[in-house]
Order: C-alpha cells, then sequence, then structure tokens
C-alpha cells in the first residue's frame, strides 16, 4: 500500500532523511518510531504530498505523490503533530467545512457526520464551540476529520502527544477500532509502550536512516537472542545470587530488592531453576520472564544521536 | 457558478467572522464617521435662500467626498482583511489541513476573496442610507450613487487579491499587515497623483484610467468619453476592463505563490502579467499623446512615475529571487544565479529582475511606438532608470544572502530612501540641471548607493559563502 525506494530528503546540507526503504502492506499498522528530530515528520509529510523528496520514489496505493498530489490527497488522511482548529465553529460545522472541501455531498454529509462523531466519541459535543473543547477532544476531533473522507490510509503523526494517560487510552481505544475496519494506518511516536499493543510491525528511524523494521516479535528476536528473568524474594539477594551461580548463571544483575537474569535455555531448564530455588527454602515472591519493551528495544537500538 | 458561490472556505470564514465581535464594532464606527461627513455638507448648506444649482453642486461634492472616504476607509479595511487571510491560517496551523482537502488553490484564494468581498460590500451597503440623504438636495440621480459604489467594489476586489497575494508570501500576520499597507498607501498616492491632471483636463485620462475616484468624479460632475485613437470610449469600459484582468492576474499569481511544490510550472500568471502592465502603459501613452502629443519633455514625467512605482516594489522583486534549493547556488555566484532565466521561471511575475529589466525594456518599446519622441531620448530614461534599479537589487540581494527577513529589509529601504533624498537635495539646492535626466545620472546620491550596495554585497557572499562552508 505505501511504497518508499530511497527517498531522501535534504535541507540545504542538512540529510533530514536518507535513502529509506519501507514496504508497508495493506491493513498493516505500521508504528514509526525514533527520537525527536530523526525524520519522522518529514517522512510522513513526503507521503501526505505536503514536501517533495529530493531523490527516490514514493508510491501509495501504486500513486506516486509527486505526479499526482491530488488523487495521493483524496485516499490519504493526514493528521499532523502540531494542528490548530477554528475556535469560532462548532464542532459539526468543523466537520461540515472539511466534508464539504472534500466534495461529499451536502445530503449525505450530516450522517456522515454523527458516524464520525459516535466513532471518537464526540457525540455529546456535536453543538458545543471547537473553543471549549479539552485538548483531548481537540485530538480526537482532528482524527474525525481525517476520517470523514473515508480513507484507506492514516498518516498519524504523533497523535497522543501531550495528552493525559486517559485522553492516551482514548486515542489508544479507537486506533484499534480502526483497526478493525482494516485500514493502513502509519502512526508515528517517540513515546514507545503506546505503540506496543496494536502495531502489527514497527520501524526505528534515527538520523534520516531506518535503523531496523519488522515485527515486533522479530525484532525481539533479532536483538536478544536470550531472555531475562526477574526473581524476588523475601530472603537476602546475595544468597540467591551465590546459590544461582552455583546453577552455572553469571549475568545476573541486582535491581533493587531482586534480581534480573539472562540465560538462554529452555522452559524446562528454567523450571528446573525454580524448582532448586524452593527447595533451598528460598521464599520465593516472584519469578517470571521480562518482555522486552519497546522502549528497551529502542534504547538498545539507537544510540541516543539525534540528526 | 453554484460551486463558485457554495466555496466550503467562503462559508467557514463567513461563520467564524459573523460570530465574531469585529463586525459589530466595525459597522457603527464607519456609519458614525459617513454621517459626521454629511451633517457638515448638509450644515453648510443652510442659507437662507432656496438656491438648486448650488444645492445640487453640494450634493455632487458631497457625494464625491463620501466616495473618497469610503474608499480610504473601506480600503483600510479590505487591506487588513486580505493580509490576514493566509498567515492566520499558517499562525493556527490550519493552513496544512486545508492544503490536503481536495479544493485546488484557485479555489483557497477564491474562498479567502470572496469573503472579503462580501463583508466589504456588507459595510458598503449598510451605509447606503446615510448616502440617501443626498437626495434630499436634488439634482443626484440613483446611477449617481449606484454606479460609484460598483466601481469601488471592483477596487476593493483588486485591493483584497493584493493583500491576499501578500499574505500567502509573509510568514506572519503582522508583517502582511504593514506591507500591504505600505504597498496599499504607495499604490493611492500613484493614483492619485496619476489621476489628479485628469480632473482639469476632461481628455487627459492617460495613465489615470486606472483611479477609482477619477471614474467616480466623471459619473458624478460630467459623463465624458475618452479618445482612444479614433473611438471615444466611455471612461468606465477600460476601467472595468483592466481591474478584471488585474484581479485575474492576481488571482492565477496566488495559485502560484501557494502551490510551492511546482512553483516554476505555471507560466499563465507571468505572461498575463507582463502583456497587462504593456496594456496598460500603452493605453496610457496613447492616451496622453492623442490629447497633446508627448515631447521629450513629457519624458521626465513619465520616468519619474515609473521611477517611483519601480522603486516601491523593487523590495518584493528582490525578496521573492531566493528559493531554498538556490541557497548553496547563491552562495558561489549569486548575481549570476539571480539573472537567469531558470531562476525567473521559477518565481512568480512580479518577481524576478529579469522581468523588471523586460518590463522596462517593453514600456520604452511603447513609448516608441506610441509617441513622436526619439527612439535615442527613451532609451537614454530607461538607461538612467535601469542604473538605478541595479544598485537597489545588489543591496536586496546583499539583505538576502546574509540572512535578513522581510523586516529587515523594509526597514533598510525606508532608511535608504530618505538618506539619498537627503543626499541629492543637499546636493542639488541651487544648482541647475538642463533636465531630470542630468540630475539623476550625474547625481553622487547614485555614486553612493553603488558604492555601498557593492561593499554590502561583497562582504554578504563572503559571509553566505563561509557559513554553507561550515554547512558541508
Amino acid at each position: 500500500m505505501i511504497v518508499l525506494e530511497q527517498v531522501t530528503k535534504t535541507y540545504g546540507n542538512l540529510k533530514a532523511v536518507h535513502s529509506l526503504d519501507l514496504h508497508i502492506k495493506q491493513g498493516e499498522i505500521f508504528g514509526f518510531i525514533g527520537p525527536n528530530g530523526a525524520g519522522k515528520t518529514t517522512t510522513i509529510k513526503m507521503l501526505a504530498t505536503l514536501l517533495r523528496p529530493t531523490s527516490g520514489r514514493i508510491r501509495i496505493a501504486g500513486i506516486d505523490p509527486e505526479e499526482e498530489p491530488e488523487a495521493v490527497r483524496r485516499i490519504i488522511g493526514y493528521m499532523p503533530d502540531h494542528f490548530g482548529v477554528y475556535p469560532d465553529l462548532a464542532v459539526w460545522e468543523y466537520l461540515d467545512f472539511f466534508g464539504a472541501a472534500y466534495q461529499i455531498p451536502a445530503s449525505k454529509r450530516p450522517g456522515l457526520i454523527d458516524d464520525v462523531l459516535e466513532l471518537t466519541d464526540l457525540t455529546v459535543k456535536k453543538y458545543d464551540l471547537v473553543e471549549a473543547l479539552s485538548r483531548g477532544m481537540k485530538q480526537r476531533l482532528c482524527l474525525a476529520k481525517t476520517l470523514l473522507h473515508d480513507p484507506a490510509v492514516l498518516l498519524l503523526d504523533e497523535p497522543a502527544s501531550g495528552l493525559d494517560p486517559r485522553a492516551r487510552v482514548e486515542i489508544r481505544e479507537l486506533l484499534k477500532e480502526l483497526k478493525k475496519m482494516k485500514k493502513t494506518i502509519l502512526i508515528s511516536s517517540h513515546i514507545l509502550p503506546e505503540l506496543s499493543d496494536f502495531c502489527t510491525s514497527i520501524g526505528i528511524i534515527e538520523r534520516g536512516e531506518l535503523v531496523v523494521a519488522g515485527s515486533i516479535a522479530d525484532i525481539e528476536a533479532r536483538i536478544t537472542q536470550s531472555r531475562v528473568y526477574r526473581v524476588s524474594t523475601l530472603d537476602s539477594i546475595d544468597a540467591v545470587e551465590s546459590f544461582l551461580n552455583t546453577l552455572g548463571i553469571d549475568q545476573i544483575q541486582r535491581n533493587g530488592h531482586f534480581l534480573e537474569f539472562t540465560c538462554n535455555k529452555t522452559d524446562e531448564d528454567i523450571a528446573a531453576i525454580l524448582q532448586a530455588l524452593v527447595q533451598q527454602s528460598f521464599r520465593v515472591t516472584a519469578f517470571m520472564p521480562v518482555t522486552a519493551n519497546l522502549e528497551d528495544l529502542f534504547m538498545k537500538i539507537t544510540k541516543g544521536e539525534v540528526a | 457558478m453554484k460551486d463558485f458561490f457554495l466555496n466550503p472556505l467562503f462559508i467557514k470564514q463567513l461563520r467564524e467572522e459573523m460570530r465574531s465581535r469585529k463586525i459589530f464594532f466595525l459597522v457603527p464606527v464607519y456609519i458614525a464617521i459617513l454621517s459626521s461627513i454629511a451633517m457638515v455638507a448638509v450644515g453648510s448648506n443652510s442659507s437662507t435662500s432656496f438656491d438648486p444649482v448650488s444645492m445640487s453642486n453640494n450634493a455632487r461634492t458631497t457625494l464625491f467626498a463620501f466616495v473618497i472616504a469610503v474608499s480610504i476607509l473601506l480600503g483600510l479595511i479590505a487591506l487588513i482583511l486580505g493580509a490576514a487571510s493566509f498567515t492566520t491560517e499558517r499562525e493556527r496551523a490550519t493552513y496544512e489541513l486545508l492544503e490536503l482537502t481536495p479544493l485546488t488553490y484557485t479555489q483557497l484564494v477564491l474562498g479567502k476573496f470572496l469573503h472579503a468581498i462580501t463583508i466589504i460590500a456588507l459595510i458598503l451597503f449598510s451605509s447606503l442610507p446615510v448616502f440617501s440623504t443626498l437626495f434630499f438636495m436634488g439634482g443626484l440621480t440613483y446611477m449617481d450613487l449606484i454606479l460609484p459604489v460598483f466601481y469601488l467594489v471592483i477596487f476593493f476586489s483588486v485591493v483584497i487579491l493584493g493583500a491576499i497575494c501578500i499574505s500567502i508570501g509573509s510568514s506572519r500576520t503582522l508583517i502582511s499587515i504593514i506591507l500591504s499597507l505600505i504597498l496599499g498607501f504607495v499604490a493611492y498616492v500613484v493614483l492619485a497623483i496619476g489621476g489628479s491632471d485628469a480632473f482639469r483636463e476632461p481628455a487627459s485620462m492617460g495613465f489615470a484610467i486606472l483611479s477609482p475616484w477619477l471614474v467616480c468624479y466623471r459619473q458624478i460632475f460630467a459623463p465624458i468619453s475618452i479618445k482612444l485613437l479614433t473611438l471615444s470610449v466611455p471612461v468606465w469600459i477600460p476601467y472595468v476592463i483592466f481591474y478584471s484582468l488585474l484581479a485575474l492576474l492576481l488571482l492565477s499569481w496566488g495559485h502560484n505563490a501557494l502551490d510551492t511544490r511546482k512553483l516554476q510550472r505555471n507560466s499563465r500568471a507571468r505572461i498575463l502579467g507582463l502583456l497587462l502592465l504593456n496594456l496598460y502603459a500603452a493605453t496610457g501613452i496613447l492616451c496622453v499623446n492623442f490629447y497633446r502629443p508627448v515631447s521629450a519633455k513629457d519624458m521626465e514625467d513619465i520616468y519619474q512615475v515609473l521611477m517611483m512605482s519601480l522603486m516601491a516594489t523593487l523590495p518584493f522583486f528582490a525578496i521573492g529571487v531566493f528559493t531554498e534549493q538556490d541557497e548553496k547556488l547563491f552562495g558561489m555566484k549569486p548575481l549570476l544565479q539571480a539573472f537567469n532565466f531558470k531562476n525567473l521561471f521559477r518565481n512568480h511575475p512580479a518577481t524576478g529582475p529579469l522581468f523588471l529589466i523586460f518590463l522596462v525594456l517593453t514600456i520604452s518599446l511603447n513609448l516608441i511606438l506610441c509617441t513622436g519622441v526619439p527612439a535615442r531620448t527613451v532609451f537614454g530614461f530607461m538607461f538612467v532608470l535601469l542604473l538605478w534599479i541595479f544598485p537597489w537589487l545588489l543591496l536586496f540581494m546583499a539583505m538576502r544572502l546574509s540572512g535578513l527577513q522581510a523586516r529587515g529589509i523594509i526597514v533598510s529601504y525606508v532608511l535608504g530612501m530618505l538618506l539619498l533624498t537627503l543626499t541629492s537635495t543637499f546636493y542639488h539646492s541651487g544648482k541647475s540641471a538642463s533636465s531630470i535626466f542630468d540630475f539623476y545620472l550625474i547625481s553622487p546620491s547614485l555614486v553612493l548607493l553603488y558604492a555601498v550596495s557593492l561593499s554590502f554585497f561583497a562582504i554578504a557572499s563572503l559571509r553566505a559563502r563561509k557559513r554553507l562552508r561550515a554547512l558541508a
């Protein structure tokens, strides 16, 4: 659905995006992750026909945004990271304006507006002025506007930035709804965990270059060959540590009142370790594998340098 | 047609505008000013004897005073409405969303334009009751009222479109409004000076065809046609044609300037602009020439008008020359880049020094073809004009190279003009030059200007090169 081939964008001598290759299939939810200034917004703007790549090819549903920006604009829904609203309009008027701009016939607009308001949970605010909405509601309103012309591809640039946890959860729920609607979504963020539970694949970009891309499990497997387990007991952790050493586990990290050890053993071996601990009458309160989250992946992959 | 008036942007703008308090303060203040003019007019007429002739004369004079008051008051409002149009969208970060809708750039400009002209028309029509007090004095027909209003609406349309174009080119509302006010002021002065002769001499229309005051004056006092070749043409016909073409030009210019992705593709605006300016110059010269053949002495007046208007628009020529991609090239050979065809085509019509040179050359051709003035004299004057243009261009390029913003350029421009006027005045006071031609050619201020601009340019190029090296 979205194809980028060797896409480069330079500003003067600054390379904002460098030889980016990306393939996103239809119905996929692609998480685009990178530190601030890594080139996420530039890439999304190029996809949204707002910027022209210096070199390389972009195709969205087979259409080149450089050749036919109008055609691309009809099939994409773009939500910028920083956007404004018209404070003096009512919520329905705001949506009606964009509906008219997207050439939706006047007879169909009211029904459609009700639908997107329902989806974004803003129905009660239909007749309120946009001015009176909270930040999270404005964000949802912008998303409602983005969905109005039923785009096949959604480009969401940091949709949850600057929101409180509750509003963030609401946005996340909304995105899960969209996932069910089989839309191709490219979503960028520098806050990682918010992407982990609904993205089908992710790409990490740093200094304009794609460091790694693929499904979360793939990337996890690629980076961490072995798994991490956490043990906490009511007894002294020194004793636990020395006991684990006798079992041949040497990669142990003390982390406050619990231990984390890394090994590449099978599940049976792990069960045996737990059994041994209990037999040594350690009062184990927790013994569990630590799943690498996106944050860890991110920290491992990027070096914290920013373009 | 239905789509034209149901422009979604237009409807949105109206909804917003009607909710703001601005308009509710604007209309009463405006009506109060007009009413005070009417009261003065009626009050000055309270003679003991009833004299229909003097009363109807008074009515006409007052109507004309209204026209001038309205053109200034509403002109200001029109300028501000236009100048704030796109910059506010950018400042509120709503423009990107607007740009991504399937609305064409022309529709965007039209939406903003329709909104502003509707507000202006609304205020204008709300003042008709004040205007109608004049009918008590007698002597006026309905047409005397309706036609000037029509002419003014046409004039305001172009004012709004011009301000919208400035707004498209500026980054901030404040700068856009200041620029529009400066340019608007210059345009008003040029129109007023250009039209002043024609109030006295009926046939001497010349360059004054564009003046809305003159066209209204003609309608109110003496509807006399102008003579164009052997034809007798009512004044309002060239007026309406010219302003419609100008509106079209500004519209396509706005479209071009908004479409930053493919600036170089649209050549309509550029060609239309050149043709239009030539048409205007040629008509003016023809009109003047048929009233009284243009002599070499008259050339000085034409030269002065050209000089003034070119000087006023020069910063905008220079500001538009540079695009993001050119930065690197300019660091190496700025002059060459600024004056090559590719850069001209990359920018819109009124930007690009080459366009300026084309303009000066074609206007000289018009002068030679339309009048009996010898080619040597015409080219002589135009040469002096070009001589004066180059140092200004250098100066603006230097400022642009050193990274100065539009505001800095305008301020230095105004200061520079003042300085030059002062040095010229001191040098030439008490001396007599045989003609203005000599006055400008031997002027030490020209030498000073060249010296200053060249050194500025050299310093700026060196600094730009250094900066670019550091980047690389």
